[in-house]
């Protein structure tokens, strides 16, 4: 069993993430500049976000509408190690962890931005009682 | 700016797209001349270091210079390059691993493989009387040699030399395009160890697949730290060198001249070579406040150390900027001193010797070509990258 047990748990304290980053002064700005948009395509559980950094829209599972460039594929836990701030990504995408379909270098330019947001993603999962999330 | 020559430190930046084989070492010269150690704007601030006993205390004290990060602004590569950016106690621990085959020993059976390579090489073009010695030998050359050291498919030769030029020569310019390389590169090698750990075969990536620290495997990071390390040292500097040489060789027909006619020369010819075309200029970090010759460090200092301008420090090499084939002695720092010695040493002098000796047997008599035009390439990796000449036309001597 990974860390979310739901997909509905990972879009609330997941999802949060997003909308912080958009809020985010400075961080708006440039995650706006790179006109990226992505979707993220997770299993265990079997979720889906799609984010458009340029017009800083967030959609989830069912209610995606947006046409994406890019296509990552990963386990919900690779992904809640990259809010966490431990993995690698280039890493990851070498051992196909991340399956990137869609250019490589969209996404190493989206990463190193989200620095950033690994703190506050830790901040959510306390603030929801999740400690033991944090590992 | 006279000639693009830089006047002061603080505007020198080693990636600057105005630096050519005209004015870089002149550049070097002036800024030595002032201090052999300045302070350049560049990347957030950096020393820069152009005297020979500065970048030898330096280098010297690995404890207060760690060598992370090895390169300004680094390579998008997320992980160490191993073992050259581990500091100690780390360091020898992961060198020692690698050790033996690069050891003078296993270097010297290197020799006819690497003839073979040359002979090859030149068969390609000796028929013509004309090429870029650049593109047909310098380029090709380190790529398959590093090819047999490391146990690779020399099919797979371009794709090596493309990830390194990218890594090297784009990151500074763009990230995106070196980041993506070196994920093609950790990707290429991630599924060889694979392989190796399942077919162990005796060769370098088998030997990082089953090497072991203290009781455990090398973890992946590691493991990528080692092949991004073995694969771009291995072809880059040797290719920056070897074309510097043969520019100069090219253009200067009495040295040519003498080590066609006396081959005996050839080795401390390969040093003199060396000591003036250093290919790779590294970077430092200073890990505490401290100082050297009068200079202020404080902890967290980014350094860059021009090997190439101490190299051509008029302190230690009397007539510096002269080749001198047969210098004595000949303290050059191209290899790095100390705990970071290259340890692809022994394999790039035979490299440059061998190659020598074949290219001077055969082609004699080459020469720059009229109204060639040379390319210098920037940043931490220098040399040059584009040797067109002429020469008379001989006979092929393979199959």
């Amino acid at each position: 069993m990974g860390a979310y047990k739901s997909a509905e748990d990972l879009y609330r304290y997941m999802g949060q993430i997003f909308a912080l980053a958009f809020e985010t002064p400075g961080l708006k700005e440039k995650l706006n500049a790179t006109g990226v948009a992505l979707k993220l395509n997770l299993s265990d559980p079997d979720s889906v976000i799609a984010v458009d950094f340029g017009q800083g829209v967030v959609q989830y599972g069912g209610d995606i509408t947006m046409d994406v460039a890019v296509d990552l594929d990963m386990t919900a836990d690779t992904a809640h190690r990259f809010w966490l701030g431990k993995l690698n990504v280039p890493l990851a995408i070498a051992k196909r962890d991340i399956k990137v379909h869609g250019s490589v270098q969209k996404v190493l330019k989206l990463a190193p931005l989200m620095q950033p947001l690994h703190e506050k993603y830790q901040q959510i999962l306390k603030d929801a009682g999740l400690e033991e999330m944090i590992g | 700016m006279a000639d693009n020559v830089v006047q002061k430190y603080s505007e020198y930046d080693h990636h600057a797209p105005d630096i050519t084989l005209e004015n870089v070492h002149r550049s070097w010269d002036n800024l030595r001349a002032q201090c052999p150690i300045g302070r350049s704007d560049a990347y957030g601030g950096m020393w820069v270091v152009t005297g020979y006993a500065e970048a030898h205390e330096i280098f010297h004290d690995p404890e207060t210079f760690s060598s992370t990060p090895l390169i300004i602004p680094p390579f998008p590569q997320a992980m160490k390059m191993i073992p050259v950016e581990t500091d100690p106690p780390d360091h020898f621990k992961y060198r020692t691993l690698v050790a033996t085959p690069f050891s003078p020993r296993h270097a010297e059976k290197m020799v006819e493989p690497l003839r073979a390579i040359v002979n090859k090489l030149i068969d390609d073009f000796i028929e013509t009387g004309e090429c870029d010695v650049y593109e047909t030998v310098a380029t090709p050359y380190p790529t398959l040699m590093g090819t047999i050291m490391l146990g690779l498919p020399d099919s797979d030769a371009k794709l090596f030399e493309d990830w390194t030029h990218k890594i090297i020569h784009m990151s500074a310019t763009d990230f995106e395009v070196a980041g993506e390389a070196v994920i093609e590169l950790y990707s290429y090698f991630y599924a060889l160890l694979e392989d190796r750990r399942a077919n162990p075969c005796g060769d370098m990536m088998s030997l990082l697949a089953e090497a072991e620290l203290d009781g455990e495997k090398l973890t992946d990071e590691e493991l990528m730290g080692f092949c991004l390390l073995l694969l771009i040292a291995s072809i880059d500097t040797s290719q920056k060198a070897i074309g510097s040489m043969l520019w100069q060789l090219g253009t200067h027909p009495e040295l040519r001249d003498r080590l066609a006619g006396d081959p005996k020369l050839i080795p401390s010819a390969v040093e003199e070579f060396l000591r003036l075309w250093a290919p790779v200029q590294p970077a430092r970090r200073a890990t505490k406040d401290t100082q050297v010759c009068g200079v202020d460090f404080k902890e967290g200092d980014q350094i860059l150390v021009l090997l190439g301008a101490a190299n051509r420090d008029e302190r230690e090499f009397p007539g510096a900027a002269d080749n001198v084939p047969d210098r004595t002695p000949n303290r050059h720092l191209t290899f790095g001193t100390h705990i970071h010695r290259c340890l692809g040493s022994h394999i790039a002098r035979l490299e440059m010797q061998v190659l020598l000796e074949e290219l001077l047997r055969r082609i004699p008599d080459f020469e720059l070509a009229d109204g060639a035009e040379v390319e210098w390439s920037k940043g931490q990796v220098q040399g040059v990258v584009k040797v067109p000449i002429r020469f008379t036309p001989g006979p092929r001597e393979g199959a």
